[in-house]
């Protein structure tokens, strides 16, 4: 029962939030690391083995279950919280009542749905997450926000409605909300619907608009946690299951096609979305293999929380400084934010996965659990095309020629530092100390550092150094933008003119009313 | 007490007041008229419920003659259902507009005589007359000080006495073919009736409740109305043409009904598109609004098609639910300045209630409409008919996108606003109880299965 105050904690202080005047950022804070010690302070009986399980006879009966396995992201994911908190004090400048009342609503709503233990728990969170996030993607109220918000709606409801079907139909078979039969369209629906969230290949064109239009703090939540609510629910309700081809080769796709993309924009916090559909990929090919697989995802889960946090915390830094967020006009950043540059650079390697950072050891644990040459192949070039991506990224920002007019930025305020250098640390010290973590998540040993453990690694990074030194010389990274996306707003814009045409063609006669409504009696009559 | 309190003193109260209005004009003596014209028969329902909780029923023979000859008053679980959702909401909309004329009250206390009359009778004559009262009182309400609205209010008019005519051309041929007009004496008779009979209260019935083809004067009396009547309107009187759908075609017309239900159930999804679609087209709130009815209104058609109990209970449940949300969004379109939906301001404590209001509309979780929802979700798939659960939640998905819409504007243009406390409470209660309901749907799902159990649908 006690573990449940660590959603309530965030929720009640979102509705405490319009009674207090000034301070609310603090209030935030204080809140989330209640949330924080609630999480922690069931750690004894995690680590003696026994499960947390409850039912709430709220809504239908909501069962909330917690095993080693959320425990591990709850704890991870709480802590996040704070940082995310502590580092939207100096960031949001105006608007705190809205901010943070979604903000703790969201956070509430994820933490609970990392909680739940049966379907339509899951569902009911996911769809609550949805509804608040929502609002914070469309905070600044942009045209292209509001745009990136209404699409970023419509698929997260659509992957609930394929969650809602599902538990439907698992409902209506086994007559409670456990999947057991991997094979049948429920479970079907169930993998699509955390798909969409998790936002893998085919359903992405979402997330590269709706996280980089958010505030920075809240592109972290989103890319950081928010996302890996499709992972959970694929892992808590499949776990024990064989292997998932179909997921495996959505993966792959996801992770090359993520990199591709990624590799043709020139917004910062775009190629840093497009990198969260590649390292989805890298996940979901985890789940989908074996069970060392499926640690090795979850590991990779969490590392990828805190450096794709990190990072997009680090560019919501340089966005607060200089107010840019093409890289054409950003560089020669070093010499004026040293701090930013150097978490920027270890989130940077460990998400390209150079050895002694996070990335390193989860990566290396899906590698090794891969038998195919083609996947294997996949994931090398990924690495490559992830390297070279933040190689670029980071020559980009932070060396170069500084531009004129950033010749007085200067470094982030210290609550804002304070964020990115405790995740630059959490980096470093997982990296080295990989088995902290992974003991929990998996009963075997795994030996990380092995030669050809390195051997393969290396492969890939001195391949993507390869390409860089002379893409470079070549000029391939000249700097052009390409939006293969658009499709879909165009087909959002065709149903919004459809439905506007529907509307001009109903008549306002009365005499043709008359004439409906007879004809629909007349109709029925001959069926 | 009697339960033909519950129609009478409405009723009397009614003329009372209008003949108060003559004499002396004394503010507080209206209003006062006026809620114990809806309290006493809210009391007198609500004294009924040991024993409608029961499973027994309890009737009253109008002027002691038999169910034979004469009229028959009853309620049941599920006339109690709908009483006391169209009682709740009438005291709390009364409240919210207790600052308009004496006449408005006049027409008030017989819309409320004629609704309860409709739901408390078991004479199909006598609801024919029900549905009159109600319905030329509903057309002079539509009116407001607006030209355009008189032109609304015609259209209303006219549709609804095609409705009416149908309405007792049905009643005409029924009584023909059997020779009674008890429901439940026909019903025990078990005979199928005329498919024209059947269709005639169908086409009747749906111009009543706003099924597609039929929905004509409902964006147009929904959108001019007054927001208190729109608020009745959406909220109550398309149920109450629910209501009698659900009333007659489960037991008069039971055979003609599921005869024809796969066709009913195709009507209630196109509905449910149609609604959402037009919806989603609109920039004045109320009318989106009213579309947002219809689409409603195709979930519940659709829901009890399916023929099931479960059908039953989801239909049931998204009546209260609709019934409470809508009720609320209208009472809110009230105080909202600017209908149109890109300029609308409102003061910051409006917005919460508007946005639980359409969360629970949109069917999002811990609110009523998700409980609707998954119930009528989990009856289609049950029938397999898993395609038609995939449209209700592509309309839930259009219409999550068509209300946070509204709500995202009005929060972001918040201002201060005066509105007077009498306005807001209503607001208030309604927006509250779409939680409640939604966390706690154990409250009333003893009398929402009764009321299922009660129609029979097939298990």
């Amino acid at each position: 029962m006690n573990i449940l105050l660590a959603l309530l904690f965030p929720i009640i202080g979102a509705f405490i939030m319009p009674l207090t005047k000034k301070l609310k950022g603090y209030i935030s804070v204080l809140v989330s690391i209640l949330s924080f010690l609630t999480v922690l302070s069931i750690y004894p009986e995690i680590s003696n083995g026994q499960n947390i399980e409850f039912c709430m006879k709220m809504v239908f009966d909501m069962h909330i279950f917690v095993d080693k396995l959320n425990f591990i992201i709850l704890s991870f994911v709480s802590f996040l919280n704070i940082l995310i908190v502590i580092y939207s004090i100096k960031y949001i400048k105006k608007d705190h009542l809205r901010y943070y009342s979604l903000l703790l609503l969201t956070m509430g709503f994820t933490l609970g749905s990392f909680l739940s233990g049966d379907l339509l728990t899951f569902y009911i969170f996911f769809e609550m997450t949805t509804l608040f996030s929502f609002f914070l993607v469309m905070y600044r109220g942009t045209g292209k926000a509001r745009r990136a918000g209404f699409m970023y709606l419509v698929m997260c409801l659509t992957g609930g409605a394929l969650i809602l079907i599902s538990v439907g139909l698992v409902y209506v078979q086994e007559g409670n909300f456990e999947i057991y039969n991997l094979n049948n369209s429920a479970s079907f629906l169930f993998i699509l619907g955390c798909l969409i969230k998790a936002g893998a290949f085919p359903l992405h064109f979402w997330l590269p608009e709706a996280h980089p239009v958010a505030p920075s703090p809240v592109s972290a939540l989103l890319s950081g946690i928010m996302i890996k609510i499709g992972i959970y629910g694929i892992i808590r309700f499949f776990m024990t299951h064989e292997s998932i081809y179909w997921v495996a080769i959505i993966a792959v796709s996801s992770m090359l096609f993520g990199v591709i993309l990624a590799l043709i924009q020139s917004d910062i916090k775009k190629i840093l979305a497009y990198h969260s559909i590649s390292q989805i990929g890298y996940m979901l090919l985890g789940v989908s293999i074996s069970s060392l697989g499926i640690a090795g995802g979850l590991f990779h889960m969490i590392n990828h929380a805190i450096f794709k946090s990190l990072l997009f915390l680090c560019m919501g830094a340089v966005i607060y400084s200089t107010g840019e967020r093409k890289i054409q006009k950003l560089g020669g950043l070093y010499k004026k934010m040293p701090y930013t540059m150097m978490t920027c650079i270890i989130a940077s390697f460990a998400i390209s996965g150079i050895p002694l950072f996070n990335g390193f050891v989860s990566k290396t644990i899906i590698f090794d659990s891969l038998s195919d040459t083609l996947l294997k192949i996949a994931f090398i070039l990924t690495g490559a095309g992830t390297f070279i991506s933040f190689c670029k990224l980071n020559k980009y920002v932070f060396f170069g020629k500084l531009p004129d007019n950033l010749k007085s930025t200067k470094e982030v305020p210290k609550l804002m530092l304070f964020s990115m250098i405790a995740l630059s640390i959490i980096c470093i010290f997982i990296g080295v100390f990989p088995n902290i973590v992974f003991k929990n998540l998996y009963t075997g040993v795994f030996d990380f550092w092995s030669l050809s453990h390195l051997l393969e690694m290396s492969a890939s990074v001195i391949l993507g150094a390869c390409i860089f030194v002379f893409g470079k010389k070549v000029g391939l990274f000249d700097i052009k933008e390409y939006n293969i996306d658009k499709i879909y707003g165009k087909f959002a814009d065709f149903i919004n003119s459809f439905c506007k045409n529907i509307n001009g063609i109903v008549s306002k006669d009365l005499n043709i009313y008359i004439l409906c409504i007879l004809l629909f009696l007349i109709i029925l009559f001959f069926i | 007490m009697d339960i033909i309190f519950i129609v009478a003193v409405p009723f009397f109260l009614a003329f009372i007041l209008s003949l108060m209005h003559v004499f002396k004009k004394i503010i507080f003596f209206e209003n006062l008229l006026s809620i114990l014209g809806l309290l006493i028969p809210f009391l007198v329902l609500i004294s009924t419920f040991p024993t409608v909780s029961s499973g027994n029923t309890i009737s009253y023979n109008i002027g002691g003659w038999s169910p034979f000859l004469g009229i028959t008053l009853e309620i049941d679980s599920l006339t109690f259902f709908f009483s006391f959702i169209s009682l709740a909401l009438l005291i709390l909309i009364m409240i919210y507009s207790l600052s308009r004329s004496s006449k408005y009250k006049v027409l008030y206390l017989l819309m409320a005589a004629g609704m309860q009359g409709v739901l408390l009778t078991r004479d199909l004559f006598n609801m024919y007359v029900f549905f009159e009262i109600l319905s030329v009182s509903t057309y002079i309400l539509v009116v407001s000080e607006e030209k355009r609205s008189y032109k609304a209010s015609f259209k209303y008019l006219v549709l609804g006495s095609v409705a009416s005519a149908f309405f007792l051309f049905g009643v005409g041929i029924v009584y023909e073919t059997t020779g009674f007009l008890n429901i439940d004496i026909i019903s025990s008779m078990n005979i199928p009736q005329l498919k024209i009979t059947f269709l005639l209260f169908l086409v009747s019935l749906g111009i009543k409740s706003g099924i597609f083809p039929l929905h004509f004067w409902i964006p147009d009396a929904h959108s001019i109305a007054p927001p208190p009547v729109s608020a009745l309107l959406s909220g109550l009187v398309l149920k109450i043409g629910i209501y009698s759908i659900l009333r007659l075609f489960y037991t008069v017309f039971r055979t003609n009904f599921f005869e024809m239900n796969d066709v009913l159930m195709i009507v209630g999804a196109i509905t449910v598109i149609f609604g959402a679609v037009l919806a989603l087209a609109q920039k004045d709130l109320k009318r989106m609004m009213a579309y947002s009815s219809i689409n409603q209104i195709g979930i519940i058609f659709l829901a009890f098609s399916f023929g099931t109990e479960l059908g039953i209970i989801g239909a049931l449940y998204m009546i209260l639910a609709h019934a409470v949300a809508k009720a609320c969004l209208f009472l809110c379109s009230g105080i909202v300045a600017d209908l149109n939906i890109l300029n609308l301001e409102s003061k910051p404590s409006v917005s919460l209630p508007f946005f639980v209001g359409s969360i629970s509309l949109i069917g999002l979780p811990f609110t009523c409409g998700f409980i609707g929802k998954y119930f009528v979700c989990l009856a289609a798939i049950e029938t397999s008919n898993t395609l038609y659960a995939g449209i209700i939640l592509f309309a839930s998905i259009i219409s999550a996108v068509y209300y946070l819409r509204v709500s995202y504007y009005l929060f972001r243009n918040s201002k201060d606003y005066k509105t007077p406390y009498l306005m807001q409470i209503p607001v208030y209660i309604t927006s509250f109880a779409c939680i409640i309901l939604g966390v706690l749907p154990v409250l009333i799902m003893d009398i929402i299965e009764l009321a299922a159990k009660t129609l029979g649908g097939i298990i």
